[in-house]
């Protein structure tokens, strides 16, 4: 007789190891679909703040997601902070973009909201800077929670 | 079509003053929300954990602030 089963040196049941089969490639394909969709997850909960968690049932943390990223960027514009832009020539200005481009669409609505421009010259404007970068830097961490979520990682 | 932001709410053109307690108390207050929402799951739970983490915010700062102070004079 064949052995199929090398570490237990005997060969399970036939029809144990066909349910068995069954189940493993349920996992897997489900496994799979979580592969695929988490990346898309990732790209949707960075360009639109609890869009991804939306997505994924979890309304409460969109919910906050949204408010809280909405209202460090739009607080920040209003104060006139400063937004890096892509090509800033320096560490830190690329620094800067990156915390800045992490709010997704408010990044890009930045001159609708700031049409006066930056302004650090006054105290305001400095604390606006940081209110945008960390609008960001708040939105990386939600995707990232989202397509910990997104892959099954994560069940809180 | 709407421009800009000024165009729908009468946003003056001078920055907007704010004192740096109050920026710091905004900006503690909505980061504080957003770690709540994050690493909690239930309201209860979302609620202490954000008001701890708010009023940890605002110790520490104010903390710094103090000891900041000899150096400033």
């Amino acid at each position: 007789m064949n052995n199929d089963n090398p570490i237990e040196g005997t060969s399970p049941p036939d029809a144990v190891t066909q349910e068995s089969a069954g189940n493993d490639g349920g996992a897997i394909e489900r496994a799979d679909r979580r592969d695929v969709l988490a990346p898309f997850i990732t790209v949707a909960a960075w360009i639109v703040p609890g869009l991804g968690h939306l997505l994924l049932g979890r309304w409460g943390r969109a919910l906050i997601f949204l408010l809280t990223v909405g209202g460090l960027a739009i607080t920040g514009y209003l104060l006139r902070g400063n937004v890096f832009p892509p090509h800033a020539g320096e560490p830190f200005g690329t620094l800067g973009f990156l915390a800045d481009a992490g709010s997704g669409i408010f990044y890009f609505l930045s001159r609708f909201f700031e049409s006066a421009g930056p302004n650090v010259s006054r105290a305001a404007g400095d604390y606006g800077t940081r209110f945008i970068a960390a609008a960001g830097i708040v939105n990386l961490l939600s995707a990232f929670d989202a397509y910990e979520i997104a892959l099954g990682r994560r069940t809180m | 079509m709407i421009a800009s932001w000024a165009e729908l709410v009468d946003v003056p053109a001078s920055s907007p003053q704010i004192s740096h307690l109050a920026a710091m108390c905004l900006f503690a207050l909505l980061v504080s929300v957003a770690l709540a929402g994050l690493t909690k799951r239930t309201a209860l739970e979302r609620a202490k954990y954000a008001a701890s983490c708010f009023l940890k915010f605002l110790a520490v700062g104010i903390a710094i602030g103090w000891l900041m102070y000899p150096f400033s004079h």
